[in-house]
């Protein structure tokens, strides 16, 4: 969400800066109209078809503040950054968050985040950094003003950390890859109704469309691009998060999480004042975080790198499968037919692997295939024999 | 013996079944269009977010 609101121009940097130094209140009042500004269509556009409470396009029904009481305490242009949000706005799916957070950003942020807070072990912030240092521990380390869209914390719930596990294993029915700093398991409250299919689901979802980008230019042979099997799983996840998201819920716990998780994502993209500040400087985000996770002695996981490459693109595919887009086998071939969805499937097909070291380019069930293949129920008798060939050369007699 | 059948242009029909499969690759109901407009969107290319006054730093 802060980086949507930076954007991707040449003047990234510079306008990142200038997030950082703003005032909380003004960041606040951003999150605020980005609240107001989601899309709230009852039809999708696209298809006339209705949208459910709880989908993409009509995430929540839970009011934001007024935008004229925004207006009226802040001002217009001289505070808050847009006077007309009610743009059809997305935030990223609550994957974006998941994945983020896998890398431990959080952790070794809140470490360091404390270090300045407390002492001067780490030396003094740069002046920019101060700012950043204030926001930071304002927006997501503090309890939150009353009535704010993003205040998910309460006497009910007062571990925001807790919250968010709860809101990962509902919806993707997994922890984090990480526990307490002590590597005990995190407490947090496991509900009953939690997707704990998705996980195996996506990834028969992911074999599937490889097979489909593997043969989509082939001109003979055989095609085992299996479209309907591709609609099915499609369908599956579908139903299993809109599921979560009944009515809505889970829609402002998704906005806080992701919009956190992109704040210090949006951090570690330059070297910003705070990574200068410890010395923490890189080429990449990954190399950032390791630098800084050293400085306070709390390791970064060593898949990062394919955690930050996951993270935009997955979320991107599931807010097409929450729209049930896939459902249909005939938009299944946009899948791996050349083009921003392909390039996307590949992308998660490939760091997904990697990050899970389970391969999702090996055929589904090869493995067994192999085991058995390799098995030829020879007798003792028939077991092959190696003789030597005139060039001195082993060959297998069959 | 049996005469050879000429060849022939395919049947309009199936040129028009081929240009619509064709058709639903690039995305006829504006799956691919949609798509890169969220992308947009979420990248903050457009719409592009009007970042308010700070006095410390002038973007350019």
């Amino acid at each position: 969400m802060f980086r949507t609101i930076v954007g991707n121009g040449s003047n990234r940097i510079q306008r990142a800066n200038h997030l950082f130094c703003s005032h909380p209140a003004q960041l606040s009042a951003m999150m605020e109209q980005y609240w107001n500004g989601r899309m709230l269509n009852a039809a999708n556009p696209r298809t006339n078809q209705s949208n459910s409470l709880g989908s993409p396009q009509r995430r929540s029904e839970v009011g934001a503040y007024p935008l004229n009481y925004l207006l009226n305490t802040w001002g217009a242009d001289s505070f808050i950054s847009r006077n007309a949000p009610n743009d059809n706005l997305y935030w990223l799916h609550l994957i974006y968050a998941y994945m983020i957070e896998n890398t431990r950003l959080y952790e070794i942020f809140k470490k360091v985040v404390t270090a300045y807070l407390v002492g001067e072990k780490l030396g003094v912030p740069v002046g920019e950094a101060q700012s950043w240092l204030r926001n930071t521990e304002e927006l997501f380390f503090s309890d939150p003003s009353p009535f704010a869209v993003y205040n998910v914390r309460s006497r009910l719930r007062p571990d925001v950390e807790a919250t968010r596990r709860n809101a990962y294993f509902r919806m993707f029915g997994m922890d984090l890859n990480h526990g307490q700093a002590d590597n005990q398991a995190y407490p947090f409250h496991k509900a009953g109704a939690a997707n704990r299919d998705f996980v195996s689901t996506l990834e028969d979802f992911m074999q599937e469309v490889w097979v489909g980008i593997s043969n989509t230019s082939n001109t003979s042979g055989a095609n085992r691009t299996d479209n309907a099997a591709i609609a099915n799983f499609a369908r599956q996840l579908h139903d299993m998060l809109n599921d979560r998201r009944l009515n809505g819920n889970l829609a402002r716990e998704e906005f806080y999480f992701v919009s956190m998780m992109s704040w210090f994502h949006l951090t570690l993209e330059f070297n910003s004042p705070i990574l200068t500040s410890l010395r923490a400087e890189g080429s990449r985000e990954d190399q950032r975080l390791l630098r800084m996770a050293e400085r306070v002695g709390l390791p970064s996981h060593a898949k990062a790198y394919d955690f930050f490459q996951l993270a935009d693109p997955l979320a991107r595919i599931l807010i097409q499968i929450e729209l049930g887009n896939f459902n249909d086998e005939n938009n299944v071939p946009l899948l791996f037919a050349d083009g921003p969805l392909e390039r996307d499937m590949r992308t998660i097909i490939t760091h997904w692997s990697m990050a899970t070291g389970r391969d999702m380019k090996v055929r589904r069930g090869q493995n067994v295939s192999i085991a058995s293949s390799n098995y030829r129920g020879y007798t003792t008798a028939q077991v092959p024999k190696v003789t030597a060939n005139g060039n001195g050369e082993a060959v297998t007699a069959l | 013996m049996a005469s050879k059948k000429p060849i022939t242009a395919p049947p309009a029909s199936s040129l028009a079944k081929s240009k619509s499969v064709s058709k639903t690759l690039q995305g006829p109901v504006g799956i691919v269009e949609e798509y890169e407009t969220i992308q947009k969107m979420l990248d903050g290319e457009a719409p592009q977010w009007i970042l308010p006054p700070n006095p410390k730093i002038q973007i350019s």
